[in-house]
């Protein structure tokens, strides 16, 4: 997921819909873009949760799969 | 015990037919003891289809009455438990589908006090279920199975959303809890006031019946996937959890196992 990205665009999907997002956008930027409050859930990317201490580090790339996973807590 | 009474290969039948259970997953049920912490509309559920399946021993801790708006989902309890400690209400009822089933209650909250005590209650446990309703409690269980090496099946719902794991800590890579849920989480649903159709409570719990019994069979092969259940859509999603290296829970752990490591080998 973390390397060198030289298209201005990526495409990518986002919970079941294609997206289109800036070149070099990390998962805690795409919360602020998407305006979403970053503890309020959990990022799955290709199928794999990606720990909350990763998410300025991992750059989105064209083609991930993207959910954000709501916490529930109901029972 | 280590066979099965004629009675009990009639009544496990179903469970037996099974190649991979057979009677030795079976007998490994009738040995087992599960804790199950919350009696709402999870953990009702869970600890009926438990106790039929014949798990020897189980702990049931909750601290809430039967209220009226409990029992479109929570088929356990009916309309003369209205304001009884679920627990006592659970413990009745159980018996009945298990007459050899031990049941122990506790009609308390798990929460930060004592929680040397409810380690305890819960370290003898072959599958901890979290049917809580809260993120604290959710926490604190948590908590508990790691430093214990527990196995946690932990199931929640709201609205239309649901999700349901279960990580074996003993042989544990891929984080827990913690890592996916931090401690200051927001939570977008609430039961309360969100709202829930039992069914899809149903699901979730289900489910974590169905890993609970296939871990203490030792046939269970998806530990540390999160299960997400869309219950408008009907789309199922799972993802692999990961270990956070900045988890605070897991690193605790860990350093406490590095220092009984040490002083074994000094």
């Amino acid at each position: 997921m973390i390397t060198a990205n030289t298209q201005s665009f990526l495409r990518v999907e986002i919970n079941g819909t294609n997206e289109t997002l800036p070149a070099k956008i990390c998962l805690s930027e795409l919360l602020i873009l998407k305006n979403i409050c970053p503890n309020s859930v959990a990022i799955v990317v290709n199928d794999a949760v990606v720990p909350k201490s990763r998410w300025s580090h991992v750059l989105c790339q064209s083609h991930d799969r993207i959910s954000l996973f709501s916490a529930v807590a109901g029972g | 015990m280590n066979t099965l009474s004629a009675r009990q290969y009639m009544q496990y039948s179903s469970n037996i037919l099974l190649h991979d259970i057979g009677e030795a997953g079976q007998l490994a049920i009738m040995n087992s003891h599960v804790v199950i912490v919350g009696l709402g509309g999870l953990g009702q559920l869970v600890a009926q289809y438990l106790a039929a399946a014949g798990v020897k021993s189980m702990t049931l801790i909750d601290n809430d009455v039967v209220a009226l708006s409990n029992l479109p989902r929570q088929l356990l309890y009916v309309d003369s438990d209205l304001g009884e400690l679920k627990v006592n209400v659970a413990k009745r009822a159980l018996a009945k589908a298990n007459s050899n089933i031990k049941l122990t209650v506790f009609a308390h909250r798990l929460t930060h006090q004592h929680l040397d005590v409810w380690a305890r209650r819960l370290m003898t446990a072959a599958v901890v279920f979290d049917c809580t309703d809260n993120i604290e409690t959710r926490q604190l269980i948590n908590q508990i199975c790691v430093a214990h090496k527990l196995t946690l099946v932990s199931g929640a719902i709201s609205a239309y959303q649901g999700q349901v794991f279960c990580i074996d800590f003993n042989h544990n890579q891929c984080g827990c809890y913690r890592c996916l849920y931090p401690a200051d989480i927001h939570l977008a649903q609430h039961c309360a006031q969100q709202g829930v159709l039992g069914p899809a409570v149903g699901v979730v719990a289900s489910l974590q019946a169905l890993f609970g019994v296939q871990h203490i069979t030792n046939t269970f092969k998806a530990y540390g996937k999160l299960h997400r259940f869309d219950a408008q859509a009907f789309v199922w999603q799972s993802a692999q959890m990961v270990r956070d290296p900045d988890c605070e829970v897991c690193t605790a752990t860990q350093q406490h196992l590095a220092r009984e490591n040490h002083d074994d080998n000094s």
